[in-house]
């Protein structure tokens, strides 16, 4: 038999790919169905975001850094001011602290919903998409009343939110949180128990606590890894501290369990805002504090747990209404480090499956 | 169980094993400047010493403070549930410091970024080349003195790239 002659094939990937969420371009080299090698060029959507925060003061950074992780909006807001407030020591009311937690856990609703829609397209089920942009949009419903815009609500300000929410969106939220679980229970019905899923997401990509740490891979896939470890909990912040929630982990660190760990979080983030709602405080919604903030020289750094994992912003101030440098720590953009040494030794078709759990938002990725 | 910060007994040791070190705290992060010289034996110690098994880089961020650069690197422990902050000063005439990727993966995109970004060149980095910024790119687009608009005198000047410290970017085939 004469000797069969093999080479490694390089295949681009994206960047203009349907199943890369934005514009993410993998330069894949394959031997057969292998993939030997992966390298992600990226890139694509970068607008120096850091460098505006640098000629803009700090609420005009709030509205620019809603564009950063654009599925998220909330919580980018939320990682910007976070440090600013530490070094300017403002005491947030109650209820303005109430009111971010209910709008954060809504946001994380939201963008888990994406994933359970996108991730299930990703592996050809296009039904549970329209169901669950049928339920995002009421979140974004909900965000309209409250902050006028849908995408980026530019509400949270520093010292609390922008302004009081209205009984609108208070009864709106309350009803939705109440209909979730059993919403999510006709969604798992779609994926979770359905046959072709499991078999595509189960034991795929083995992944274990050291190589996820090393990697500094955060949120649900080193959850899925079974670290119990979520910044709510481990570091809190905001009022996180009032709320009785579970952190769900997973056993097997493969591409089912992290996608059931979102599942499983929503039911979380629902209890939480349950609990916002029920208990929340009265009073002012914001400290006194002025429009344009000066923080004092310094510099903080300061973290929370985005649907996507560990975000964070690291602030140098010198004392004027600019910060002198913002530096977003992006969980996408850490993640998708992972994403090479993960995708090596799979079969092409399990590409897909294995970088979806990762979630990538490229605004966030290339800021 | 909440995070806390590293006791002072273990920042003092620091500073005992490492005299140049200057010791500093901002908030609740305590943050040593250390040499350039010293930080890849100082974050091999914090990595494997069980008294500190700083595990996890969270954090590499790049900072031009004009008359000299600033690596800064937020590290964390799971373990030990502590946290330190570690800061590396250079001129801006000589960019260079010694890489941490044999110790933490993750900082290989993160100085990339500070390459890619600020010109700060990562030695012993396996594949350092720019990440965000096109790789025909001129100039280092966060320093503080690069034009916000196009000043050409400025984009052709020269700069010290990697290959000026003998380190090639290799581009892809």
């Amino acid at each position: 038999m004469p000797d069969l002659r093999t080479e490694t094939l390089r295949v681009n990937f994206g960047p203009q790919h349907p199943s890369t969420h934005g514009v993410l371009y993998l330069i894949v080299d394959l031997d057969g169905e292998i993939i030997v090698n992966v390298e992600p060029v990226i890139g694509y959507l970068h607008r120096g975001m850091e460098k505006i925060f640098e000629f803009r003061n700090y609420s005009q950074c709030i509205a620019i850094m809603d564009r950063s992780d654009y599925m998220s909006a909330f919580f980018n807001e939320m990682a910007f001011i976070y440090p600013v407030e530490e070094l300017m020591e403002v005491d947030v009311p109650k209820r303005g602290e109430y009111l971010r937690v209910i709008m954060m856990e809504l946001n994380r609703i939201a963008s888990h919903l994406l994933f359970y829609g996108a991730y299930g397209m990703d592996l050809g089920a296009v039904t549970p998409f329209l169901y669950c942009w049928r339920e995002r949009e009421k979140v974004m419903d909900l965000f309209e009343i409250a902050a006028g815009y849908r995408l980026h609500p530019n509400y949270f300000r520093v010292g609390g939110v922008k302004e009081d929410v209205t009984d609108e969106f208070l009864e709106g939220t309350m009803q939705f949180v109440k209909e979730l679980p059993t919403w999510l229970e006709e969604y798992e019905t779609l994926l979770s128990y359905n046959e072709i899923f499991n078999l595509r997401t189960r034991n795929v990509g083995k992944m274990t606590k050291e190589w996820a740490i090393n990697l500094g891979v955060t949120g649900p896939v080193l959850r899925a890894t079974g670290i119990r470890w979520d910044l709510r909990k481990t570091d809190p912040y905001s009022a996180y501290d009032d709320f009785d929630f579970d952190i769900p982990v997973g056993t097997h660190g493969d591409c089912f369990d992290a996608y059931r760990i979102r599942v499983l979080e929503m039911l979380q983030s629902a209890r939480i805002i349950e609990q916002a709602l029920n208990n929340l405080p009265g009073g002012p919604v914001r400290a006194k504090t002025k429009l344009n903030v000066s923080p004092p020289k310094g510099e903080a750094y300061a973290r929370i747990e985005s649907p996507r994992g560990e975000l964070a912003c690291y602030i140098v101030s010198d004392g004027t209404q600019k910060p002198y440098r913002a530096k977003v720590r992006a969980p996408s953009f850490v993640n998708l480090m992972a994403v090479p040494p993960l995708l090596k030794g799979h079969l092409i078709a399990d590409a897909i499956a294995l970088f979806g759990i990762f979630e990538p938002v490229m605004g966030e990725v290339d800021r | 169980m909440a995070t806390s910060e590293i006791t002072l007994e273990l920042v003092d040791r620091l500073v005992e094993k490492f005299p140049e070190t200057v010791k500093n705290k901002y908030l609740d992060w305590h943050t040593l400047i250390v040499r350039r010289e010293d930080i890849v034996e100082l974050c091999e110690m914090l990595k494997s010493d069980g008294e500190f098994e700083f595990n996890f880089l969270t954090d590499l961020s790049g900072v031009d403070y004009l008359e000299y650069m600033e690596v800064v690197y937020h590290l964390y422990s799971y373990e030990l549930q502590h946290k330190l902050c570690l800061k590396v000063r250079v001129k801006p005439d000589d960019l260079l410091v010694p890489s941490v990727t044999s110790l933490w993966s993750t900082a290989d995109w993160h100085e990339r970024e500070a390459y890619d970004l600020f010109g700060i060149v990562f030695e012993g980095h396996p594949n350092l080349k720019r990440i965000l910024c096109a790789e025909d790119f001129p100039g280092h687009a966060f320093r503080k003195d690069f034009p916000l608009e196009n000043d050409e005198e400025y984009l052709l000047r020269d700069e010290k790239t990697a290959e000026d410290y003998g380190i090639s970017e290799d581009l892809p085939s």
